[in-house]
């Protein structure tokens, strides 16, 4: 039997103009709002919006492509079931990125699986230690300009755990100091430590061991 | 190194941090700190340094099939979400009458409870219980139109090519291999690809049974009692003469999706024509990287047959190629003008609705002369 097409609808696709990312806060909350209210679609644009960022943070966690596809997937089936139970959906951003981050830290703690690198600290040994900060001329131009990505993922894999996290949070996922104490579950101050002790040490892995050229 | 009270570098470092984040230059942030300039330029160095690292982005191939699964869940979400009301009723009477029993008080309420939610089939209620919402368990999963296995490719026209050659042109013969279907993470089972951000299209509303039966929104129900097909269809119409569509395709079954593919008036045979899934909350395919879910080639008359799975979805049907005579790049068409652009949004769309349970439904893609290329350059 052949039958024929039904035409619905002709009007055409408008372009799709500007940079997601870029949208306009009250629009993504009201994006929100519909997929809190369980409106078909709502959901689907900002999983459009947001998959990049998750993924980049969890990427950025786990440094292993298959994995971070795993749990990138977890984290958005996890706020597909649970958005209708989101309070301030101008909020979805950082309530999407404290999805991953726990999803992240569940993932090394339950299966514990996570190796320790032999030359990564444990929690709260940097903090012991306090910074030692450089003092040299270089100021933030020369170190600006002597820094390459895989130096930079390397002196990142030698933050202990806590550090690691707040870097990931503050500077890959983009959250503020506030949304990052939130995520993890800490008061701003304790964070606003944190930060400055993984910094630090950051700052410390990043400087050429002495003597090297 | 200077001397410093840590609590004061680190409050220094976040208001830095959070006025550069804002868009302030370093030098000017580090300004207002004189005294820790020194010590903070280098932290400031390093975070802006992870900062700028190139960001690791998803492959295609799993924004896609992520967008599938996302559907598909939240298709089954939003039918649990119609049955729920009529569930929590009936765990109400269940726990009612559990305590009745309990108190000794022989009550009869002429309503037997057989577990939590589920009521003897032929009462009178009309809800459903919870339990029997659930996604039909023997319904083909429409397969994920790339798979990890399958590297993405850029060029997309000529990987589709590719897939159609040595095919013939029935529509089962057009479906992709398992392998390259294969989803490589925890997929979803049961449910049938389902998209949500579908046009408003006149599906059937739910109905829910008190069977075993489960059924999904927009699917009718198999009680003899249903509708007859097609009777929420709108009347037909002439296809679009372009020659890309995006059609909203719902099928009980798999179906056969056909038509020709023509030139003018003139048949294209050895045409490939692809039909394209719409990630999940997007508009159209993207022009880089899309993979046809099914393709195949027209034969000499210009005619095709792809067999569509079942579910519901979002597709953008294609034609490309050539008959050695005339050639085709795949273009996105922005009109009826057939005007190729290079942004992948631009989708020439001309909605199109196949019902569910249908057999054979046909599409005629027509080229233009201005749409020709030349072959083999």
């Amino acid at each position: 039997m052949t039958g024929h097409v039904h035409i619905l609808d002709s009007t055409w696709a408008q372009p799709v103009t500007g940079d997601p990312a870029a949208s306009a806060q009250a629009v993504e909350a009201g994006l929100a709002a519909r997929a809190v209210r369980g409106e078909a679609g709502a959901f689907g644009q900002l999983y459009q919006q947001h998959l990049d960022g998750v993924y980049r943070f969890v990427h950025f966690r786990v440094r292993d492509e298959a994995l971070a596809e795993d749990l990138t997937q977890d984290v958005f089936l996890s706020a597909l079931r649970h958005v209708g139970e989101l309070k301030a959906p101008e909020r979805f951003r950082s309530w999407l990125l404290t999805i991953a981050h726990n999803r992240v830290a569940n993932h090394w703690r339950d299966a514990a699986l996570r190796p320790l690198p032999a030359n990564r600290l444990p929690d709260n040994a940097a903090e012991a230690a306090g910074p030692t900060l450089a003092t040299d001329e270089g100021g933030y131009e020369a170190v600006a300009l002597r820094l390459d990505a895989a130096t930079v993922l390397s002196a990142t894999e030698r933050l202990t755990e806590l550090q690691q996290q707040v870097v990931a949070l503050r500077f890959v996922a983009g959250l503020s100091l506030a949304e990052t104490a939130q995520a993890m579950g800490r008061s701003v101050n304790a964070v606003k430590n944190l930060q400055h002790h993984a910094v630090a040490s950051l700052r410390r892995n990043l400087d050429p061991p002495a003597g090297a050229p | 190194m200077s001397p410093m009270n840590p609590p004061d570098l680190a409050a220094a470092l976040a208001d830095c941090l959070a006025r550069i984040e804002a868009g302030a230059s370093p030098a000017t942030v580090l300004a207002d700190y004189p005294s820790l300039a020194a010590d903070l330029a280098p932290m400031i160095a390093a975070a802006t340094a992870v900062t700028q690292l190139q960001p690791a982005l998803p492959r295609p191939a799993y924004r896609a099939r992520l967008a599938g699964e996302l559907a598909e869940l939240e298709a089954r979400l939003a039918a649990e979400r119609v049955a729920a009301p009529a569930g929590s009723r009936f765990g109400s009477a269940a726990l009612i009458v559990a305590a009745l029993v309990l108190l000794g008080g022989v009550v009869v309420v002429g309503t037997r409870s057989q577990g939590a939610g589920r009521p003897t089939a032929g009462t009178t209620n009309d809800a459903a219980p919870a339990s029997a919402v659930e996604v039909r368990a023997d319904r083909p999963t429409a397969p994920s139109p790339i798979a990890r296995q399958r590297p993405p490719t850029t060029g997309a026209h000529r990987s589709g090519l590719a897939l159609a050659a040595g095919r013939d042109h029935g529509g089962a013969a057009a479906r992709p291999t398992a392998a390259a279907l294969r989803p490589r993470a925890k997929p979803l089972t049961g449910a049938g690809r389902a998209a949500l951000a579908l046009p408003a299209l006149p599906s059937p509303t739910p109905t829910l049974t008190p069977s075993a039966e489960p059924t999904l929104p927009g699917e009718p129900t198999e009680s003899p009692s249903a509708a007859p097909r097609h009777t929420s269809t709108p009347p037909p119409v002439s296809p679009s003469p372009t020659a890309e569509s995006t059609a909203t395709v719902t099928a009980m079954a798999d179906g056969q999706l056909g038509g020709r593919v023509l030139l003018g008036n003139s048949p294209l045979a050895s045409v490939t024509v692809g039909i394209f899934l719409i990630p999940y909350g997007a508009d159209c395919v993207p022009a880089a990287g899309a993979e046809p879910l099914l393709a195949t080639q027209t034969d000499a008359s210009g005619a095709f047959q792809l067999t569509v799975p079942s579910g519901e979805a979002r597709y953008q049907l294609a034609a490309w190629g050539g008959d050695g005579r005339h050639c085709f790049p795949r273009r996105w068409h922005t009109g009826p003008s057939n005007l190729a652009l290079a942004n992948p949004c631009d989708v020439a769309v001309g909605r199109f609705s196949v019902p569910p349970g249908f057999d054979v439904r046909s599409m005629d893609i027509r080229f233009a002369d201005s749409d020709t290329t030349p072959c083999g350059g």
